[in-house]
């Protein structure tokens, strides 16, 4: 009889170890401080839309700082042995991929909620007036994009074996956003298809490959709770055309981020679950 | 049930064949050396008996389960010390064994364990910070958390001095009193012998011989090494004692007689000096050695 993969007080434990190595380490101080700071200063500084701006500046920070915090911390802790003493404790394989995505998660939030708090405080100094649901949706958005990051990064350094390549692969995938490559790749396929020619239209499903891009999903899907914050979304690649395609529709960028959310990580632990360690 | 069975396990790496149809069986309650030089497979076979590692083909039961479809209930019942290790993130040596004692659900306290390790003097140091011995120990602490009911320790005495090996061994023999399985992996034949009941020999993949230290002498008629102190120079007998059936070798120190034979010739070379009118002040011997054994068999293993 297979025994259960995951165990809720094996995920609880691994969870509040990731937590604390991140205290121990003193990254937890460095991210939080660095955003706090960072919040604080924005939110003094500007009189208006300080919600928009910050969820703006969080479409970049929140994914550099998941893969920052998160790309070593399979992969790092595989080349160091730590596994083989973990594994060595009642844990599975999949209560480590998964109480390292909460405890990556849980140093994520208090990162965000420090550049929040920095903000209020900021904010509050200067006199500045919040809109305090645009400031809600823009933080639940900004981790959202945040987590996607952890997923990746995660998934990348459960994959490898080599910390180069989880290194390199995360901050890769970050830089193929931002900038803003990944539209670009129907074309280039287009471009060696037709013999080094760029053909005179663009690709079928372009427009379409586009809108799987996870900031471009995060546009479509922001849309009906603020179209204000949608508008100032940064990284989207696809153009909006007047009518919006099926593929353009916020349930569908839903449908994109969660994808984005879980395939990563799943895939990671696939293959994690599935290697010698 | 015996708390370690493999049966036909193969190991492949590519072309490397790591381990070849093994098959193996640890009885439950006793204390099994499991000896081989480095490379010759010790650590993979380890690295399965805890699904750290999937064998390519054969079945492994720890403890009556299957430990590929229930590796955390293996986990649980048996504790590890790992050939390599990284200590956990930057946990002193105390939050460690804490750490060890929550994952097997049980509520003792570390400080016990850090003494009975001989590490409670720098149980608030980082363990990163901890000299090679220091880690080992804490790793055997993390290993004995819980009173498992099998250990599973491969090359526990590495790094350590001669004390703090004497120190893991007496430790082994407290937790096989208390009932527990110990399977102990070395390729230092003398710390497996002074602990083990049964003795295991891996060799290219392959368990080339498993027996008692007792049994693999009687089966492998090595030379052992007999001196005879006798009450005059020893001289005139050296001829008959070299002609003697079973004498591979003899030396003479004045009146100190060395001889390497067989076990079954001993009594003939004291009964020589004997025959010759000598009194004999003093014998001493020494039993084969099991690197003599571990020779014997692995050459003979490599021959055919």
């Amino acid at each position: 009889m297979r025994e259960r993969p995951v165990s809720m007080r094996g995920i609880r434990q691994l969870a509040r170890k990731d937590m604390a190595d991140a205290v121990r380490e003193r990254q937890l101080h460095l991210l939080c401080g660095i955003l706090g700071l960072f919040g604080l200063l924005f939110a003094y500084g500007s009189h208006q839309n300080v919600g928009e701006g910050l969820l703006f500046f969080l479409v970049f920070l929140a994914p550099l700082a998941a893969v920052a915090f998160t790309h070593q911390s399979i992969v790092g802790r595989r080349v160091n042995h730590e596994y083989s003493v973990l594994l060595g404790l009642p844990f599975s394989r999949a209560d480590i991929i998964l109480g390292t995505f909460i405890g990556r998660t849980l140093v994520l939030v208090a990162g965000i909620t420090s550049l929040y708090v920095g903000a209020l405080i900021g904010g509050f100094v200067s006199a500045t007036s919040f809109d305090w649901s645009v400031l809600a949706i823009g933080f639940l958005f900004g981790l959202l994009i945040g987590l996607i990051f952890v997923s990746i990064a995660i998934g990348l350094s459960a994959w490898t074996e080599s910390t180069a390549v989880a290194s390199g692969g995360a901050f890769g995938v970050y830089l193929l956003f931002v900038f803003q490559l990944w539209g670009i790749i129907p074309d280039a396929v287009a471009y060696l298809l037709h013999g080094f020619e760029s053909p005179s239209s663009r690709p079928p499903g372009a427009a379409f490959f586009e809108s799987l891009s996870p900031f471009d999903a995060l546009g479509n899907a922001v849309e009906p709770f603020s179209e204000q914050l949608a508008v100032n979304l940064p990284l989207i690649s696809g153009e909006s055309t007047g009518s919006a395609a099926l593929y353009q529709e916020p349930w569908f960028g839903g449908l994109v981020l969660a994808g984005w959310l879980i395939v990563p990580i799943a895939l990671g632990y696939w293959r994690f679950a599935t290697s010698d360690l | 049930m015996p708390a370690i069975e493999l049966s036909g396990v193969t190991k492949r790496y590519g072309e490397f064949t790591a381990l070849q149809n093994l098959d193996m069986r640890v009885k439950s309650g006793e204390i099994f050396g499991f000896l081989g030089p480095n490379g010759a497979g010790k650590s993979t076979t380890i690295d399965i008996l805890v699904d750290q590692v999937r064998p390519t083909s054969g079945e492994v039961t720890v403890l009556g389960e299957p430990v590929q479809e229930r590796p955390v209930a293996v986990r649980q019942r048996a504790g590890l010390l790992p050939e390599q290790f990284g200590p956990l993130g930057e946990m002193t040596g105390r939050e460690h064994l804490a750490f060890a004692l929550e994952a097997r659900g049980v509520d003792d306290d570390a400080e016990s364990l850090l003494e009975r390790v001989g590490i409670a003097h720098a149980s608030d140091r980082p363990a990163r910070a901890y000299s090679k011995g220091m880690k080992q120990r804490l790793m055997l602490g993390i290993a004995l958390a819980g009173a498992p009911e099998l250990l599973i320790l491969d090359e526990p005495t590495t790094g350590l001095d001669p004390n703090g090996a004497r120190e893991i061994r007496q430790i082994v023999r407290e937790e096989a009193e208390r009932g527990a399985t110990v399977f102990f992996s070395s390729h230092i034949l003398e710390q497996v012998e002074a602990v083990c009941d049964r003795v295991g020999i891996l060799h290219h993949g392959q368990l080339v011989a498993v027996d008692t230290i007792e049994g693999l002498r009687e089966a492998v008629d090595v030379t052992g090494e007999l001196t005879i102190t006798l009450d005059s120079t020893a001289n005139s007998i050296s001829d008959a004692v070299a002609a003697i059936d079973g004498v591979g070798t003899t030396a003479i120190d004045e009146n100190r007689l060395t001889v390497g034979c067989t076990n079954r010739a001993k009594a003939k070379v004291i009964s020589t000096c004997l025959d010759a009118g000598h009194s004999v002040l003093d014998i001493e011997t020494q039993p084969a050695s099991l690197e003599d054994l571990f020779a014997a068999y692995t050459r003979g293993e490599t021959d055919a």
